[in-house]
């Protein structure tokens, strides 16, 4: 059936081709669509143009291209050689190809079914290539057709490619066959341009073909080379590069081949270069470059002739004076096509001294044509630059030029270095020398030369400047020498201003001291010239003012202030010496300067005149010295300048200061010794201002006065002036203690210059105090408790000798004294001395005039002890200069004690706090601790106004009974206040208080508490008729009732007892943690979700007591089997976290248990107390549940307290484990964060963490709590 | 072989709704979305959905009506509002009874100018008219009207003798009925959608908010009433059967209280129906009142009953 | 569919009307019942029939009583009668804590004292009708029919140990078969 539509189909198309007339293909293209490539889908039955059957192609073997086939028409305007091939991945079928003339498909030019098949033409005759070729055809990839080069003329021409009938597709390209468009070469054939038709790629034609090509390489060429004869032989590929040297990456269409030839070709080789192969280069699509017979080049010598070596080579220095040059050539060289020779040398070289371009005659000797040697005829002169030129006219035998080249070298230097020149400079600062050659210390021709290296020789020639010597050698800029210099500056250091005839000279200091770069040493007898200084100016004399105000300077000849005789001196140019030789005098400078004439200096005066300042008057021992400040400070009218070192010469000042005056007890000095002589001495000897004669002791003591400063007596005294200029004053006897002296000196009188003084000298000092101590007075206090002693002087328990005087050094202890007490029948029979203060309780220093002495009495004194301060025996006391105070010394008389002991009470019958009990009378004792003279008290009641009492006095009076009468109220305080009492001394003693206490009504067993105990023995005993238990009814208000009694058990005993235990429970329902432990640990056990506590059978009551996390649910109490039968209460206070369980079993004792459910809270402390029948406690203590209970999720509980201050706590529970650290931020109103805590990491569980308000105002707060992703907030208030 | 050359130029055309003169609105817009869709179908125009085309009119409002869309101007400018190439505009005359004139105008709104223009004959029933609409499509796409169109007809034409003979068998030709007893009818069974079917829309969907309303209160009122007498009846037997004094004294007040509440909730009830019969009756009065008469009104029944003979069922098609 | 439904319903809706709610109060167990004027005492069963050498028991019920903090209730029952054999206090004065309960026997007498055991946040309880106590009796093997009265003890007081009203004190009969 497909047969019959295949031939229909046929019949069809034949049908149309024939309708369409001539035209048989099915696509046209021209060279411009070069390259050029289609798709011819067959599947899709593109085939509907003319069906080129071949069958009629020649004999059987030739294909039929049956099936279906695709047609191009190509029209070439001239010859082309072309590439046609079907090679492709998308040729996906056995493709045959046949090329045709025309529409008559019997003109074919050519036909191929497989790559690998050959190729037949219409002559029958066929050529088999082994062109690779790879398709998309996988049963065979080479069923294709791979025709790298066609060579077809110009006119039109139809490629028609068939699928044999298999239905696929074929991929056709058509192009320029790849050529070798141009190939070009460097001057030395070592690089081949190859010009490509189109972009090459390496490697092999799977590489192409995948798509990868890769760039050449040096195997995808061949290259030989044909000797010809030449040294040439060997010729090798070194690299492939892009034109511009560049490594190849691929496509590139132009490619440097870079060669090596390893002997340099004479120029008569051949090197023939190509393809490797004919799949080694490939166009894009794997066209490969077919010509491998390669290109021929012949490699022509095109070099001029060089020279390889020479000797000496260019540059070298040190070469022997008679040395000969050795030349060598690259090649054969010759001069005008002939041998060089002596004759013909003079034209091809050229020797010559570089410094004076003097030809130095040669001659030559010519070995090879390459080899030349040139002889100088006279010896080269030393150290001197030669040139060689060696000119053009040399060529090589193929007539190639020799480029001319120079040769230059330096001979060896074999002259020792001389002195060409010293010049000295105006200044006489320094001379320039120049030598003939680089001069160095050291004979390796290395180091710079040093003063050291010359010595000076100096002839005054009677001038002013007496020396000079070098001070340094710099270059001639300035810079430090490196050694080498052939020229440099010698500095001078002259001594004194040269008066212009002083002559000197330089030379080495021996001959191995400089040297030249080859080592010749300068010989010693090589010198400078004999220089003669510059004449300068000279300070010839000076004159000082009498007052030391100004000094004139005389120069030799004018100065001036600058070398170019423009500045007059200045301040800054003249130094100003001062030696103080002594005196008080220690600064003095030139203040400002003038001519004589005192106007301002113009420059070049002879004669300057320099005002002085001194900080103070001199005395006539100071010299002064005038210099320059530096030598470039003055210069004379012939601009030569004053050395630093000429100067004035020592300047004696003159003496202006009036006579001073200075004595050996300055005014206020103390503990001068008694027994001292006043010393005056003057600062110069001092005469009589009338006669001019030295003064004598008697003149001087009318000068004097001595009397004591408080009467203002005169004190005799004596007088001493035989050693000036020392003064003595002697008093005739000794000063009193503690005495205060005025003394003086007044008068008009002169020192030997003549300087007159007017003394009023005058001071007042304090003799020492050399009497012991004595007590004023002793004062006991009103109180007993101290005496204060008053001394007449400042007193110390030790002195020390300073080598002077005795200084007072530490005060007295209470060890120093001891007390004498008669008790006289008082009850107190110890004193002692507490301690010894200063009258204002300080400690004491020493030195102190009034001690206080503080007692200690076992008691109180009733006035009649008696009590004496004594020294203790051996103990001495001083006063602060070491007079002594000894045991023997009364200080004090004995003293009665005052009366102090106020009346009290010693003791009382009930003590204080006990408990009265509510229906029966209470007498009280109270003793006194002394006789009492009067008494008044009161007795009374928080709650009721009065209360019944009876009293009666002792008959000692010294003690009272009072009985307190019922009704009294339940819970109540009875106070007795003994408001006033007073014993016969008329001390009294007001408001002394004792307070007892009536048990709350219930509270049967006195502990202050309203609980299950009492619960129970009302039920027990109301059960029992046990009227001592009835307690109703009652009037008042609870807690302060008072039992009415009416001896029977009715409700009102109930609702008394339930009244008082509901106001117990609101006052003092809190927690008592009293965790102390008796007898054995409560058995507990923890099942499933409860907590057991087990009841032993002796127990027959309990209280448990849980406190947990507060504000959570309270807790949960499950069961308690026998709770029936007992008396059970159950308490919770959630909100402050604790429940109260308590329960009485008085009948039967059986084991039981109590079930609870703690597993809201995540701790629980349980305190248990369990007792026995006996109320003993069999049990007691508490225990710590903790319950890891995992919160479900993050929550922040309220802060509690909140309002607060000035600290809240917040609770927060975590669920899981966190990686990041838990954070707080404190916000207040504004939003602005306030504080800010890092809590670090924390577990699951419930957690806590208290914020301290203290740092922050009252106001409203926000907490932000960080926890993982989760942020909680809630408002804080905290009021101050 | 020679491919026919694809004009598949992918311009965008928008089609403009059909000016019906004398005839219904909802048949020209029913004939201009035959023509859309054709078009569409024939692939040569990116035709614009009809929803975004008749939006124009409303976001884009122009003083006159746009229907009347006939000149250059107008349909160059609604085509740039519409951001197509190509608009298409016309109109169907009803000449007489059976005789129709539907006239078409192609504008090009890139050249600015009028592209072609198409008149069409038609007589007969509608589904000539659809016909005629088909062949325009083609005409204004350029493309030759196939002999399946002419076969086409000549099936419609069988189909209308067959309905016609179909109808004849089983005789249920519905007597004409007149318009108001029509409306009457609808808003008796929907209050309110006999005046919408008179295209009387506020009243009509008033009258059906109301009904509405009062029908959604009576059904909470019933659902408070069912509870509130589901707890009397269960307090009620407690007392019955208890013997806690203290639990009877409990029961007692509530009893009472659920007894109350189901009586005032049984009156709410009662009142709402009254109310709501009164204003159904006003309601069908008003339909009747306003329904224009015959010959002014084809309308399109609001819904119809339909015999799907396929299926052999009878189909209620409402049309909102 | 849905629109059909809610049609027809309100067609139902229209043609019928809804049921109406009709009740009378007669448990004998209800106090309103037993020509008590309240605050009153009363027996619960104020009717109790049993058999002899049986147990049996009886609560003393309070009608809306006020808040109170304690009572007294003194029993009377005919001596032989019944023995008691305990009592339960009720929930009347029930709170977080068992009421304080003491139980006197007095020839044909029962004294129960009840208090109300005060915890921190009320002192008495809100009153109303509660069981005050239950009496666990058995009978004797002497059939007939016995009495049961409030004595003149009888007395409750509030927190402040003032008398709370009662209006009427109920009466009890055991009938032993």
């Amino acid at each position: 059936m497909f047969n019959n539509i295949f031939i229909f189909k046929c019949l069809l198309l034949l049908i149309l081709n024939a309708v369409q007339g001539q035209e048989c293909f099915d696509f046209e293209l021209a060279e411009s669509d070069f390259p050029f490539d289609h798709l011819a889908d067959f599947t899709s039955d593109e085939d509907i143009g003319q069906n080129w059957g071949l069958g009629t192609l020649g004999s059987g073997e030739i294909g039929a291209l049956g099936g279906n086939d695709f047609a191009y028409k190509l029209t070439l305007l001239n010859p082309a050689l072309i590439y046609v091939t079907t090679c492709d991945a998308e040729t996906d079928v056995d493709v045959e190809i046949a090329i045709f003339n025309s529409c008559d498909s019997t003109d074919w030019l050519l036909y191929q079914d497989d790559s690998n098949l050959p190729l037949y033409y219409p002559d029958g005759t066929s050529e088999q290539y082994d062109f690779q070729c790879i398709s998309g055809y996988e049963e065979n990839p080479t069923y294709a057709n791979m025709l790298p080069r066609l060579e077809l003329e110009s006119g039109s021409y139809y490629i028609v490619v068939s699928d044999r009938g298999y239905s696929g597709t074929v991929k056709t390209y058509i192009g320029y066959s790849l050529l070798v468009d141009s190939t070009t070469t460097n001057e030395d054939y070592t690089e081949i341009n190859y010009h490509f038709s189109e972009g090459v790629f390496g490697g092999e034609y799977q590489d192409v073909y995948n798509g990868n090509g890769i760039p050449l390489e040096i195997n995808d060429y061949s290259i030989s080379i044909n000797p010809n004869g030449g040294d040439a032989d060997e010729a090798y590929i070194t690299s492939l590069t892009t034109m511009s040297g560049d490594l190849l990456s691929i496509g590139e269409s132009s490619i440097k081949v870079n060669i090596n030839y390893p002997d340099t070709p004479t120029g008569v080789e051949e090197v023939t270069i190509g393809p490797a192969s004919v799949s080694s280069i490939f166009n894009s699509v794997g066209i490969p470059l077919l010509n491998v017979e390669g290109i021929t080049i012949e490699l022509v010598d095109a070099l001029s002739p060089r020279i390889t070596n020479s000797q000496p080579s260019n540059n070298e220095i040190g070469i022997p004076v008679d040395e000969n040059i050795i030349l060598t050539f690259s090649e054969n060289v010759q001069y005008d096509d002939s041998e060089i020779n002596n004759v013909n040398a003079q034209n091809c070289f050229r020797i010559e001294s570089v410094e004076t371009n003097e030809n130095l005659d040669f001659s030559i000797t010519n070995l090879d044509d390459t080899i030349f040697t040139l002889n100088p005829i006279n010896n080269f002169p030393d150290y001197t630059y030669i040139r060689l030129i060696i000119l053009e006219t040399i060529t090589d035998t193929n007539d190639n030029q020799f480029a001319s080249d120079t040769i230059m070298f330096r001979t060896e230097d074999i002259s020792p270095p001389i002195i060409n020149q010293s010049l000295l400079a105006s200044t006489n600062e320094f001379i320039t020398i120049s030598f003939n050659e680089g001069v160095y210390s050291s004979e390796q021709g290395s180091g710079a030369i040093n003063s050291s290296d010359f010595s000076l020789i100096f002839d005054p020639n009677g001038g002013n400047c007496t020396n000079a010597n070098l001070s340094a050698i710099t270059k001639i800029d300035g810079e430090e020498l490196e050694g080498g210099e052939s020229s440099a500056k010698f500095f001078l250091q002259l001594a004194g201003s040269p008066s212009g005839v002083e002559t000197f000279s330089l030379s080495p200091t021996n001959s191995s001291s400089i040297f030249d770069f080859e080592g010749n040493g300068m010989l010693s007898i090589s010198s400078t010239d004999n220089l003669t200084l510059f004449a300068s100016a000279i300070m010839e004399t000076f004159y000082l003012a009498d007052s030391n105000d100004y000094l004139d300077l005389t120069f030799s000849i004018g100065v001036y202030g600058d070398e170019n005789q423009f500045q007059p001196v200045s301040l800054s140019d003249l130094n100003l010496t001062l030696n103080s030789n002594g005196s008080s005098v220690l600064t003095g400078q030139i203040v400002s300067l003038s001519n004589i004439n005192n106007n301002p200096l113009l420059g070049g005066e002879e004669t300057i005149r320099l005002y002085l300042n001194f900080n103070e008057q001199p005395s006539g021992v100071e010299f002064i010295e005038i210099s320059p400040t530096s030598n470039g400070s003055l210069f004379s009218i012939s601009g030569v300048p004053l050395p630093v070192t000429e100067n004035s010469g020592p300047i004696n000042l003159i003496d202006q200061r009036p006579p001073q005056v200075d004595t050996n007890i300055s005014d206020g000095s103390e503990n001068i010794i008694e027994s001292e002589p006043l010393r005056i001495t003057f600062s110069e000897n001092i005469y009589d201002p009338e006669t001019g004669n030295l003064m004598t002791s008697e003149q001087l003591g009318a000068y004097i006065t001595l009397r004591d400063d408080a009467s203002e007596a005169d004190i005799p005294f004596l007088v001493d002036y035989s050693n000036p200029p020392d003064l003595y004053i002697i008093p005739e006897q000794d000063f009193d203690s503690d005495q205060i002296v005025y003394y003086a000196f007044n008068g008009l009188l002169q020192d030997e210059a003549g300087n007159l003084a007017d003394f009023n000298f005058n001071a007042t000092f304090m003799v020492r105090d050399y009497l012991p101590p004595t007590v004023d007075s002793s004062i006991l206090a009103l109180d007993n408790s101290y005496i204060d002693i008053i001394f007449d002087d400042g007193i110390y328990g030790a002195v020390e000798f300073d080598g002077q005087n005795f200084v007072g050094i530490s005060p007295v202890d209470r060890n120093d004294f001891s007390v004498e007490f008669e008790p006289n029948g008082s009850e107190i029979n110890i004193v002692n001395i507490a301690s010894i203060t200063r009258t204002d309780s300080n400690f004491l220093i020493g030195g102190e005039n009034e001690i206080r002495v503080n007692f200690e009495y076992n008691g109180t004194p009733n006035g009649d002890e008696t009590l004496q301060l004594i020294v203790q025996p051996g103990v001495t006391m001083y006063d602060e200069i070491g007079n002594q105070l000894t045991d023997t010394v009364t200080i004090m008389n004995p003293d009665t004690l005052y009366d102090i002991l106020a009346p009290t009470i010693d003791m009382v019958s009930l003590s204080v706090d006990s408990f009265i009990t509510l229906m029966e009378d209470r007498p009280i004792m109270f003793t006194f601790n002394e006789k009492i003279d009067s008494i008044e008290f009161n007795i009374s009641s928080t709650v009721l106004d009065s209360i019944n009492y009876e009293y009666e006095m002792a008959s000692s009076d010294s003690s009272i009974e009072i009985t307190l009468k019922p009704p009294f109220v339940s819970y109540d305080h009875i106070s007795i206040n003994f408001s006033y009492l007073e014993d016969l001394a008329g001390l009294s003693t007001v408001d002394i208080t004792y307070t007892y206490k009536t048990p709350i009504l219930g509270d049967y067993d006195f502990d202050n508490a309203i609980n299950y105990h009492d619960l129970w023995d009302l039920v027990e005993n109301w059960e029992l008729n046990n009227m001592d238990y009835e307690i109703g009814p009652i009037s008042g208000q609870v807690p302060h009732v008072i039992p009415q009694l009416d001896s029977k058990f009715d409700i009102e005993d109930g609702m008394a007892f339930v009244q008082m235990w509901s106001w117990y429970q609101k006052e003092f329902g809190e927690i008592i943690e009293d965790s102390t432990q008796v007898g054995r640990i409560l058995n507990t056990k923890t099942s499933k979700n409860n907590y057991i506590v087990y009841i032993d059978s002796n127990i027959v009551a309990g209280q448990l007591t849980f406190t947990y996390d507060s504000g959570i649910k309270p807790l949960q109490f499950l069961s308690y089997p026998q709770k029936n039968d007992n008396l059970f209460l159950e308490f919770h206070k959630s909100i402050e976290g604790f429940s109260k369980i308590e329960f009485a079993r008085h009948d039967h004792q059986k084991k039981d248990s109590i079930l609870f459910d703690l597993n809201q809270h995540s701790y629980v402390k349980i305190f248990y107390n369990l007792e026995s029948s006996t109320k003993l406690i069999e049990r007691k203590g508490m225990i710590n549940y903790k319950n890891n209970l995992v919160p479900e999720k993050i929550k922040l509980y309220p802060a509690y307290p909140n309002p607060f201050n000035p600290s809240t706590t917040l609770k927060f529970d975590i669920p899981f484990n966190l990686d990041n650290n838990i954070f707080l931020e404190v916000f207040d109103v504004r939003g602005s964060r306030v504080d800010y805590l890092d809590l670090g990491l924390m577990s699951p569980g419930t957690h806590k963490v208290k914020w301290d308000g203290r740092r922050h105002s009252s106001g409203v707060y926000i907490i932000k709590l960080i926890i993982g992703f989760s942020r909680q907030t809630q408002k804080l208030l905290l009021i101050k | 072989m020679t491919k026919s050359v694809s004009l598949k130029t992918g311009n965008k055309m928008a089609v403009l709704k059909f000016e019906g003169w004398s005839i219904s609105n909802p048949l020209a817009s029913f004939l201009t979305e035959e023509l859309r869709k054709t078009i569409r179908e024939l692939d040569v125009f990116l035709v614009q959905d009809s929803g975004i085309t008749n939006q124009v009119n409303i976001f884009l409002p122009r003083s006159e009506d746009y229907w009347a869309c006939w000149d250059k101007k107008c349909a160059i400018d609604l085509g740039r509002r519409l951001k197509v190439n190509y608009v298409i505009a016309g109109n169907i005359q009803k000449k007489d009874e059976d005789n129709f004139l539907i006239s078409g105008r192609l504008f090009s709104v890139d050249m600015e100018m009028l592209m072609n223009e198409f008149v069409v004959n038609s007589s007969g029933i509608t589904d000539s008219l659809l016909l005629e609409m088909k062949k325009m499509a083609f005409n204004v796409s350029g493309l030759s009207i196939p002999d399946s169109i002419y076969a086409e007809r000549s099936i419609i034409e069988t189909e209308v003798e067959e309905k016609q003979k179909r109808q004849r068998i089983w005789g249920l030709q519905f007597p004409s009925i007149p318009n108001k007893v029509k409306a009457l009818m609808m808003s008796t069974v929907l209050p309110g959608s006999g005046q919408i079917w008179a295209e009387k829309k506020y009243p009509g969907y008033s009258f059906m908010g109301i009904e509405s309303a009062l029908g959604i209160s009576a059904w909470i009122a019933y659902k408070q009433y069912y509870s509130s007498w589901g707890d009397f009846e269960s307090n009620y037997n407690a007392y019955q059967r208890g013997t806690d004094p203290r639990e009877l004294l409990d029961l007692r007040p509530k009893v009472i209280k659920y007894a109350q509440e189901t009586a005032r909730y049984n009156a709410f009830m009662k009142n709402l129906r009254t109310i709501g019969f009164s204003i159904w009756v006003v309601n069908m009065i008003h339909a009747y009142l306003v329904t224009p008469g015959d010959d002014f009104f084809d309308g399109e029944y609001f819904f119809d009953v339909e015999y799907n003979n396929d299926e052999n069922q009878f189909q209620l098609n409402l049309n909102f | 569919m849905k629109l059909l439904r809610i049609i027809l319903l309100l067609y139902l809706f229209i043609i019928n009307a809804c049921e109406e709610a009709i009740y009378k109060f007669d448990n004998v167990n209800d106090p309103f019942n037993m020509d008590l004027e309240p605050p009153a005492l009363f027996f619960h069963p104020s009717e109790i029939k049993t058999f002899v050498n049986s147990n049996d028991s009886l609560e003393v019920y309070g009608y809306k009583l006020d808040s109170s903090a304690a009572a007294h209730l003194e029993i009377i029952y005919d001596y032989g009668s019944i023995i008691v054999d305990s009592v339960s206090p009720g929930p009347f004065f029930q709170n977080s804590n068992d009421p304080i309960e003491v139980v006197v026997e007095d020839g044909n007498k029962i004294h129960i004292y009840l208090y109300y055991l005060p915890d921190l946040m009320m002192d008495q309880n809100t009153g109303g009708t509660w069981s005050l106590a239950k009496i666990y009796f058995s009978t004797t093997n002497a059939a007939g029919t016995y009495g049961l009265e409030f004595g003149s003890n009888t007395k409750l007081r509030n927190a402040e140990n003032d008398s709370v009203r009662i209006n009427t004190f109920g009466i009890g009969s055991i009938h032993v078969q």
